[in-house]
């Protein structure tokens, strides 16, 4: 299929600030699993997001962005079949220094495929149940780090100055 | 909004195309975002909007191709799936195409057909007849719930089962055989003392040797011509008596029908439903007459009784109202003033007009061949009621029959040489000629006339294999021992005979 997903033109509708021209906008979510019926009755399970309200704008956007690449498994996302890396899928695994290694490389390709994205390096770290992931991205404005602690019961992100 | 094409109503809009209409309404509205890219909450919200609209659209599409005859019968519609892959799908599956309709659910060309046209599918029939069961232990066996009784044609593997409770009780043990000859082509029977039948009757001889026809215990309608005896109803005599074998015995006689729908099941000769899944001793069977079931009706066939219904419908009926209304004669039968019954649906029609009398004259069959002399005199009775103008005399004539011994040479791996595709093979050949019309085909460029082309017989044949992905390496076949088409005349119908065909399958390297 092609895809008829295109940004539009600048000027964009209800440019907010000068950020939006390097980060844009769009609506705050948290994520969630929905389902499609397909016509033959089976069931299509993919992420979308819940909208809790208001619009996400600044490196904000773009940190949003990134994590959410995080939590997705990939090839549930309608449309874009190489979208996402769910960290989460490997909370209980048996990780060593070479998959944890491994796991930071995955982290940063994922990271690079959001175009405003330049740099990536991540650092993968287990500490007792949770899982830390740093990564250090630097985009249009400058460096910056995204911070992902997963655990059983969620992931928590913090988005710090480089 | 402006109007809309037939192509618009009939075309669902795919995915990609209601995307791109939400994003220019987006666009349009000036909603306040700026993100587009993947995974994004607008762009993965649009995506399932779409899916979900194109699903609509599809479904509207096929609702509204329904009210239209052939789209109903014959049109499809595009399913998009979220994985990228678009499944088509038909407007009204065919309950007689394997897999589409299985359960023959309603389809939206049913309901157009018996809203508006008042034409009803003709559904799928069982097989069934009469089975002999001779029994020659001193045991009662059963009784057998219905369906718990099975037997079935050793050549098809088709089976059959008891329609109601039965019990086996020792057959009665007439007399003995002292002579078989032939009378008339039929084998006479003569027996050692007086046999006290009458004519109608069913027996069963046993052990009689040297005739062919005889050797297995078999069941027959006799017609006595002496009180020492009888011919057998439907017989061909053939070999040479060996005096003193034999005895004459009484069966019982019960109703079995085929444990699957349709003519798949179809045993049309007497004597090949003789072997028994239900393994009694000394319990013995044989089927008195053919054993026919029906396919339910095809999509085609349904739209084109349809057609003919509205043609029969017009103020001064043309002469397709009386093909119209034999086609629907089983269902008009029933509405007679005095009710009556047609036991086959009538399938196939050819109607000629004197053209100096304007007499019409219907020649008919069923799917395999002629029709009894009672389906044919309720036919006549339901044309004279339901399609018969003032002024206009008719007449509701049988076929006559020709018939096709078909020999089929199969080259194939040996992986696929296997009783199932021989199966396949007789009945590819059974549905062609149960389908092929009165008169046969003639060709409009005149390179043939009133004929069964060869090469359309081992077309249905090639079709078949290819439809089960059976990879054959080469086929030909021989009709009446010849590789040429077969003549009819114009008011005679072909008939496999046998009614199954000889399948040869020759191993071949893949």
């Amino acid at each position: 299929m092609s895809n008829p997903f295109v940004m539009p033109a600048p000027p964009w509708p209800s440019v907010a600030n000068n950020a939006d021209s390097v980060y844009g906008q769009c609506l705050r979510c948290a994520m969630t699993p929905v389902s499609l019926v397909q016509p033959d009755g089976t069931l299509y399970v993919a992420n979308i997001f819940d909208l809790i309200g208001g619009m996400s704008s600044g490196r904000l956007n773009l940190a949003e962005a990134l994590s959410r690449r995080l939590v997705t498994k990939r090839g549930t996302l309608i449309g874009a079949p190489n979208y996402g890396y769910d960290v989460t899928d490997l909370l209980n695994d048996d990780l060593g220094t070479a998959e944890l290694n491994e796991l930071g490389s995955n982290v940063e390709a994922e990271m690079k495929k959001d175009d405003r994205v330049r740099k990536a390096a991540a650092t993968v770290t287990v500490v007792g149940n949770l899982l830390m992931i740093s990564v250090s991205i630097t985009d249009a404005v400058g460096p910056f780090t995204l911070t992902l602690m997963v655990s059983a019961v969620g992931v928590s992100v913090i988005l710090g100055t480089a | 909004m402006p109007g809309l094409t037939t192509d618009q109503l009939f075309q669902p809009q795919s995915p990609d195309e209601w995307a791109a209409t939400l994003l220019a309404n987006a666009v349009v509205l000036n909603l306040p975002t700026t993100s587009w890219r993947d995974g994004d909450p607008e762009k993965t919200i649009f995506a399932v909007e779409s899916f979900a609209f194109s699903y609509e659209d599809s479904v509207q599409s096929a609702v509204n191709q329904g009210n239209f005859l052939d789209f109903a019968a014959s049109g499809t519609v595009p399913f998009y799936n979220v994985d990228g892959t678009t499944t088509i799908a038909p407007v009204s599956p065919d309950p007689s195409i394997a897999g589409q309709n299985p359960t023959s659910a309603t389809t939206l060309l049913d309901t157009l057909a018996n809203g508006k046209y008042n034409c009803f599918r003709i559904a799928a029939t069982f097989a069934a007849g009469s089975e002999a069961l001779i029994n020659i232990n001193p045991t009662t066996y059963g009784p057998y719930a219905p369906g718990t009784y099975h037997v079935y044609n050793p050549t098809t593997q088709a089976s059959y089962s008891n329609v109601f409770a039965l019990t086996i009780p020792q057959s009665t043990e007439g007399v003995s055989v002292s002579n078989v000859t032939a009378s008339s082509g039929l084998i006479l029977v003569t027996t050692s003392v007086n046999h006290g039948l009458t004519t109608g009757e069913i027996v069963a001889l046993v052990g009689v040797v040297g005739i062919p026809p005889l050797t297995l215990p078999t069941a027959w309608t006799v017609t006595v011509v002496s009180s020492t005896t009888f011919t057998l109803q439907g017989s061909v005599f053939s070999g040479a008596y060996a005096g003193g074998t034999g005895v004459v015995w009484l069966p019982t006689v019960a109703a079995f029908q085929a444990d699957v729908i349709g003519a798949g099941s179809t045993s049309a000769t007497p004597h090949t439903i003789n072997g028994s899944l239900t393994s009694l001793v000394g319990v013995y069977c044989d089927n008195l007459g053919g054993f026919f079931g029906t396919n339910v009706e095809s999509n085609a066939s349904l739209a084109n009784r349809c057609r003919l219904k509205l043609q029969s419908n017009a103020p001064a009926p043309p002469v397709a109202a009386y093909i119209s209304v034999a086609l629907n004669a089983q269902q008009l039968a029933p509405l007679l003033s005095t009710p009556m019954t047609i036991a086959q649906p009538i399938t196939r029609v050819s109607l000629v007009v004197d053209p100096l009398s304007g007499g019409i004259i219907l020649y008919c069959a069923n799917a395999n061949g002629i029709p009894s002399a009672g389906d044919v005199a309720s036919l006549n009775a339901v044309i004279g009621a339901y399609a018969e103008g003032t002024g206009q005399s008719s007449i509701a004539l049988a076929c006559t029959a020709t018939n096709v011994a078909a020999v089929l040479d199969v080259y194939l791996p040996s992986a696929s040489n296997t009783a199932a595709n021989v199966v396949l093979f007789q009945q590819a050949l059974a549905t062609y000629f149960g389908v092929a019309p009165i008169g046969g085909l003639t060709d409009p460029g005149g390179a043939y006339t009133n004929v069964i082309p060869i090469d359309a017989v081992l077309g249905a044949c090639f079709a078949a294999a290819q439809a089960s992905q059976v990879p054959v390496k080469q086929m030909q076949i021989t009709l009446n021992a010849s590789f040429g088409n077969i003549s009819l005349s114009a008011e005679a119908v072909a008939v496999l005979s046998p009614a199954i065909a000889t399948i040869r399958m020759h191993t071949v390297p893949s």
